[in-house]
């Protein structure tokens, strides 16, 4: 096993990948700064929470799209290069899939792990008062971390199966556009089930009224939706279960 | 020799799954458009205008600059797949002709996209209940989104045929729509390719955003200019390696 691992992170030396997922990065960093730059003195009575709510919705915009890049790129060798048949007379068909799930989820974890220490640091420089609830960063890990690796599954999924990389990336650019539409939908809405990308907005954990003639807004706590977590890692396992499947049973 | 060229880029798009992509993802920002301009009626009160500012919003800030980034993808792939590039390099054609094609074909799909948001956008409003057709301002800054776009289609082009990956060019021309939508809200639209197409398309404003249109015609001009000369550029002067 140690020795696929190893070959899977030879294959994408040169690819740059760690490079695009730190270009995304350096945007959000942007975002913020730009988010932060428009609000007054007030709102950053609230900057954590104002962090928790709007870093969500900016990785719903993005993340669909650049776990499909993720996702593509992962799978190019294998695709373009057309060497399928003679990775699988080397090594087991479904070590292979597990080994670009694996890598996908290091990239996606680093990403994750980035954006915390990008909230913590935020704070500090903003010098928003008080600290955040440490409760707020294992829940916005879960969030973040959780629903994007039930889309890297998904893409990885895609980028084996079409040779003709248009479909997976397709698809990411609807999840971005599904995933930002579902922000606009109630808790609990039907339609928010229905499609992985939804699933940001549904365990967002923080809530905000904003009222018209002040133009100020509110902040309040969303109890953390664990059971949609509970289906989210079922739908994961559910997932992974199916995609290996297919996966094998794929005619090289 | 030019029409030619156009014409067999037209031949090597055949049985994609272009045209799928080109009639779903403008589908979802009309439907969140029209939603979001439902719910708000009392707001909204501008009909055909105000039906745009939602509709335009999602789209223009987000996803015409990916779905231009597909397109050009798309059109080089098929150069970077099966040692492609050894027999396109020794056609007897120049390869300004050959970037050229390739440029006209992406922009020919950039404003037939525009063209079929109108017709979705037609029928939004149609939905929602308004009468009357659309005003004909709505078709011109549609149209005028696609020459911003043409800036960017050049850009994408030069980035696709330089970047081997598929998928990098797309991610690439998100990263620029949303830098795009930070700048045109600084006011510095005019100095950043993406930012003209949605500032072409008025994006959620009902007054028009392009208040000096010689400058935004020279800014597009020069984006055009410099993209398609540097792709023409580094095809006369790299050596290509194909894979």
């Amino acid at each position: 096993m140690w020795r696929e691992w190893k070959t899977e992170w030879m294959k994408v030396r040169y690819r740059k990948i760690g490079l695009i997922v730190m270009a995304f990065f350096g945007l959000i960093i942007l975002w913020v700064c730009w988010i932060l730059s428009r609000n007054d003195t007030e709102m950053m009575e609230d900057g954590y929470q104002l962090l928790f709510m709007n870093l969500p919705l900016i990785d719903t915009i993005l993340m669909p799209t650049m776990i499909a890049m993720l996702g593509s790129r992962l799978c190019d060798a294998e695709v373009k290069g057309d060497t399928l048949k003679l990775l699988c007379t080397m090594e087991k068909k479904g070590r292979l899939f597990d080994m670009k799930v694996l890598t996908g989820a290091v990239y996606l974890a680093v990403f994750v792990v980035l954006q915390v220490v990008q909230i913590f640091l935020t704070g500090r420089l903003y010098g928003f008062p008080g600290t955040a609830k440490p409760v707020w960063y294992v829940y916005f890990v879960l969030q973040v971390y959780t629903v994007s690796m039930l889309i890297l599954l998904l893409q990885t999924v895609l980028s084996f199966f079409y040779e003709n990389q248009i479909l997976p990336l397709a698809a990411g650019l609807f999840g971005s556009f599904v995933g930002l539409f579902s922000w606009f939908f109630p808790s609990g809405h039907p339609l928010k089930y229905l499609f992985l990308w939804a699933y940001y907005s549904e365990l967002c954990f923080m809530g905000q009224d904003w009222d018209r003639v002040t133009r100020i807004s509110t902040f309040y706590d969303v109890p953390f939706q664990f059971p949609v977590l509970g289906l989210v890692l079922m739908l994961l396992l559910a997932g992974y279960l199916v995609g290996k499947q297919l996966f094998l049973r794929k005619e090289i | 020799m030019l029409l030619t060229c156009v014409r067999m880029e037209h031949k090597k798009l055949r049985h994609s799954h272009l045209w799928l992509v080109f009639l779903v993802i403008p589908l979802i920002p009309t439907i969140m458009g029209t939603g979001n301009y439902l719910q708000n009626l009392g707001l909204l009160k501008s009909e055909w205008y105000s039906l745009w500012t939602q509709c335009s919003l999602f789209y223009s800030n987000f996803f015409y600059g990916p779905l231009i980034g597909l397109y050009c993808a798309y059109i080089w792939r098929v150069e970077h797949l099966n040692h492609n590039w050894n027999q396109l390099m020794t056609m007897p054609v120049p390869v300004w002709e050959v970037f050229l094609g390739k440029l006209c074909l992406a922009l020919e799909c950039t404003v037939f996209l525009q063209l079929w948001v109108w017709v979705l956008f037609y029928a939004a409003g149609k939905i929602a209940g308004l009468h009357g057709m659309p005003p004909f301002e709505i078709l011109i800054w549609l149209l005028r989104g696609s020459i911003g776009g043409m800036g960017i289609a050049a850009l994408q082009l030069l980035l696709a045929m330089i970047i081997r990956s598929f998928a990098v060019p797309i991610a690439l021309a998100l990263l620029g729509s949303i830098i795009g939508f930070l700048l045109s809200n600084g006011g510095y639209g005019l100095f950043w390719p993406y930012s003209l197409m949605l500032m072409g398309m008025n994006a959620n404003k009902d007054t028009d955003m392009v208040g000096d249109l010689m400058g935004f015609g020279i800014s597009t001009a020069v984006f055009l200019l410099l993209f398609a000369a540097a792709g023409i550029w580094y095809l006369n002067k790299k050596d290509i390696t194909a894979s």
